[in-house]
C-alpha cells in the first residue's frame, strides 16, 4: 500500500532580515491512510512549517511533497485549492473572526461550497457531537474553555471529511484529562473513520500514544526508520488482530 | 574521582579498591602505563601515580568509542569520552539512541486516564501509576536526546562558533 503522503528530502528556508535561518533540513516522512502520528519539538522547532508545506500553503525549496502519489509542486493552484478544500482538513488555531457567531455556524460555513445552509448546519451538529462538544454548539468562541476550543477546532476540519487532518499543538494549555479527551478523539478519527491524522506538540507526553511518534528539533526530524515502520505496520496489524481488535 | 562527577556517574558508588583493581587489569594487558617519576603528592599520603594509554590501548579505545555503544550508559561514556573528531560518531549515536526511544514510546502501553483520576480498581490504580512512571523516564530520554542531538548537530553545521 502506498502512503497517503510522504514527503521527500524536503528543506525550507527564510531570510531573517540578513541571515539566512533553515527551518527545516532534508526532512522525510510517510503517512499511511488510518494513521495517527504525533511530531513534537520546541518552539520554532519548524513544526508550523512543516504543516504548512503539507497542506500546499508553502513550496519547499528542495525536495517533494507527494499527496496521494501526487506531487504538489505540478499542481495547478486551483488543483491545491481542491486538495485543501476536499482532501485535508485543517483544524483552525484561531476562531471565527466574528467572535459572536455562535460556533455551530462557523462550523458549517466550512461547507458553504457543498451543502445548503440547513444540510450545512445538519452536518455541524454531527460533528460537535462527534467530537463531544454538541452542548457549546450555540455558544460563541469567546466562551469556550481551551479544551473545547480545541474540540469544535478539530469538528470544523473534520466535518468536511477529509482523508488527512493536520491539527497543531491541540494540547497547548490544557490539563491531563483534556489532552486525554482529545487523544481519544484523534484515535478514534485515525482507527474508526480511517482518517490520517498528523498532530504537533511541544512536549513528547503530549502525544504518547500515537501509532507514530517524530521528534522535530534544529530543522531535522528523527523516528522510527522507514526500513522498520514497514514491519512495525504489520506486526501492528497482526497484533490487533490477534487482541480482536483489527 | 572528581572527573566521575563530571561524567555524571555517582563516585559513591564506584568503591575505590575496584578503580585499582580496574587500573592493574589494564595495566596487565598493556592497555595503560605509569608516566613520569612517581610526585609526592604534598600531603604524607602515598606518592601520586599517573598512568597513561599505550598505543595498544589507544588503539583500543578507538575501537570501542567507534562501537555502537548497547545501553543508555555505555552511550554516556561514549560522551564523556568523545574528543571533538568523534563528533559524526556521537552524533550518530545519539540519533539511534533518539530513534530507539522514541520506537519504544510508540509500543509502550498508555495506561488508561481513567485509571488514574476515577474510582478505580486498586490493581489498575497501581498499574497506571507505574505504566506513568515508564513513560515518564522515556520522555525524559527523548527530551534529553533531543536536545543532545541539536548541542552537536549545531557543532558540526556550525564549526565557527565552536570554542577550546
Amino acid at each position: 500500500m502506498s502512503p497517503l503522503l510522504s514527503l521527500e528530502s524536503v528543506s525550507k528556508g527564510f531570510w531573517r532580515g540578513q541571515r539566512p535561518v533553515d527551518v527545516l533540513t532534508d526532512v522525510s516522512l510517510t503517512l499511511d491512510a488510518g494513521e495517527l502520528a504525533g511530531v513534537w519539538g520546541p518552539r520554532s522547532a519548524g513544526k508550523t512549517t512543516l504543516l504548512e508545506l503539507i497542506a500546499g500553503l508553502q513550496d519547499p525549496d528542495a525536495g517533494r511533497v507527494l499527496f496521494d502519489g501526487r506531487d504538489l509542486a505540478t499542481m495547478t493552484d486551483r488543483e491545491r485549492s481542491t486538495l485543501l478544500h476536499r482532501e485535508i482538513g485543517i483544524a483552525p488555531r484561531n476562531g471565527p473572526a466574528s467572535r459572536d457567531l455562535p460556533i455551530d455556524r462557523w462550523i458549517s460555513l466550512a461547507l458553504l461550497d457543498r451543502a445548503g445552509w440547513r444540510d450545512g448546519l445538519r452536518r455541524a451538529h454531527q460533528a460537535l457531537e462527534r467530537v463531544g462538544a454538541a452542548d457549546v454548539a450555540r455558544a460563541a468562541w469567546d466562551d469556550l474553555s481551551d479544551g473545547e476550543r480545541t474540540l469544535t477546532s478539530i469538528a470544523r476540519a473534520i466535518v468536511r471529511e477529509p482523508r488527512l487532518l493536520l491539527v497543531d499543538d491541540p494540547n497547548a494549555g490544557l490539563g491531563l484529562l483534556e489532552r486525554g479527551e482529545i487523544a481519544t478523539l484523534l484515535r478514534s478519527v485515525a482507527h474508526d473513520a480511517g482518517v490520517s491524522v498528523l498532530v504537533t506538540a511541544a512536549d513528547v507526553s503530549e502525544i504518547q500514544g500515537t501509532r507514530t511518534i517524530w521528534s522535530l528539533a534544529g530543522g531535522r526530524l528523527v523516528g522510527r526508520p522507514a526500513s522498520r515502520r514497514a514491519d512495525a505496520t504489520v506486526v501492528d496489524m497482526a497484533a490487533r488482530r490477534a487482541s480482536g481488535l483489527g | 574521582m572528581q572527573q566521575l562527577r563530571r561524567w555524571s556517574i555517582d563516585p559513591t558508588a564506584v568503591r575505590t579498591s575496584s578503580v585499582y583493581t580496574a587500573l592493574s587489569r589494564l595495566e596487565d594487558d598493556m592497555l595503560i602505563e605509569p608516566r613520569g617519576p612517581a610526585a609526592a603528592s604534598g600531603t604524607d599520603r602515598q606518592p601520586r601515580i599517573t598512568y597513561g594509554t599505550t598505543a595498544a590501548g589507544e588503539a583500543r579505545l578507538e575501537k570501542w568509542l567507534a562501537t555502537r555503544p548497547a545501553s543508555y550508559d555505555e552511550l554516556r561514556l561514549r560522551i564523556a569520552m568523545a574528543r571533538p573528531q568523534d563528533l559524526q560518531l556521537l552524533i550518530g549515536f545519539v540519533i539511534a539512541a533518539e530513534q530507539e526511544c522514541l520506537e519504544r514510546l510508540e509500543e509502550i502501553e498508555t495506561p488508561p486516564i481513567e485509571a488514574l483520576t476515577a474510582q478505580a480498581p486498586w490493581e489498575a490504580l497501581c498499574g497506571a501509576i507505574l505504566g506513568t512512571l515508564d513513560t515518564g523516564e522515556l520522555a525524559g530520554r527523548a527530551r534529553w536526546l533531543q536536545e543532545a542531538r541539536v548541542a552537536l548537530e549545531s557543532m558540526r553545521d556550525h564549526p565557527a562558533r565552536r570554542r577550546g
